[in-house]
């Protein structure tokens, strides 16, 4: 991932967020399949605008936990890949 | 008070002297934590002599964004207040605050935290994970794009635009690039005109939309330019 990188993941609208407590879950009902995000991945997903790269992403998270960009942009790669995999963002 | 090895030094900011009292004893009594100072206004916060691993800051005292900005320049930052003021949270973080955790924390997830934040490691509520990378991503943005419109500032007129935001006047900041003031208003009339800005005030808040530091008018300022 770099700066350069242009994609600009965007999630289904489709898609729906039930929050219970500390957990949070997606349903896709294309699929009817329920899926259980993590804090960290539930941050990604809503940051799946259709406008904000990867890198930007990577970026905020980067500063906001004063970990390295190295090190957080492989993790947010995994991230988008993952929600991609399982059907609740395009690319 | 004999210094541990190890132990993680921590500053306590807070005008509450009794809870700064509480939690001194609790972390004064605890493997690990000493504290090297209490200190119950921003101005005795921020005495270079009180080096410390950790500021833990109080409720009522979280809320000064210049008084956590310009610890978290020299030690790690912990902000306690009010767990249900998402605003607050963010606003501590993005002063530079590694941790921020709501002011009824047991002791024990406080001294957790000290322990997390002196090792660089920053403590983001779950809830406000979201929140704070969007208002990251779009402050960014914002950042950058700015930028891009400042690059069409020759050298001089990027250094008269930064004294301009810092609140220098006219003759102030000819006399720091010793040109005349004269020269300065030109300058000035050709940065309004590229960056079509009609005003001081309006450079200053595109300065500050910047990330430039912006301070208040000297005194030769007015809006002749």
């Amino acid at each position: 991932m770099m700066a350069s990188d242009l994609r600009r993941p965007r999630r289904r609208d489709e898609v729906r967020i039930r929050r219970a407590g500390s957990e949070t879950t997606a349903y896709d009902p294309s699929s009817s399949a329920i899926h259980l995000l993590n804090p960290s991945a539930l941050a990604i997903w809503e940051l799946c605008d259709g406008e904000t790269t990867p890198y930007e992403i990577a970026e905020a998270v980067s500063e906001v936990t004063g970990r390295p960009i190295d090190e957080v942009e492989a993790e947010v790669e995994q991230a988008v890949t993952a929600l991609e995999e399982l059907g609740l963002i395009t690319l | 008070m004999g210094a541990m090895a190890d132990a993680t030094s921590v500053l306590i900011v807070s005008s509450d002297e009794g809870v700064s009292a509480a939690l001194a004893a609790f972390l004064i009594g605890n493997d690990g934590t000493e504290v090297v100072g209490q200190a119950s206004t921003a101005r005795e916060a921020a005495t270079p002599s009180l080096g410390a691993d950790v500021a833990l800051i109080l409720p009522g005292m979280g809320s000064n964004g210049e008084l956590v900005t310009e610890l978290a320049s020299r030690t790690a930052v912990v902000v306690l207040g009010d767990p249900d003021d998402a605003d607050a949270m963010v606003e501590a973080v993005e002063a530079g605050a590694l941790a921020f955790l709501g002011h009824d924390a047991p002791f024990g997830e406080i001294v957790e935290a000290v322990h997390a934040v002196s090792e660089g490691r920053a403590i983001v509520p779950p809830q406000l994970l979201g929140s704070l990378l969007r208002r990251v991503v779009r402050r960014r943005r914002s950042e950058r794009e700015a930028a891009e419109q400042l690059s069409v500032l020759t050298d001089r007129e990027r250094e008269i635009f930064e004294l301009t935001a810092r609140g220098l006047g006219r003759i102030e900041a000819a006399e720091m690039l010793f040109i005349s003031p004269h020269t300065v208003r030109t300058h000035m009339q050709r940065i309004l005109a590229k960056l079509n800005l009609h005003s001081r005030s309006e450079l200053v808040a595109f300065a500050a939309r910047c990330g430039y530091e912006v301070g208040v008018n000297g005194k030769d300022v007015d809006d002749g330019i």
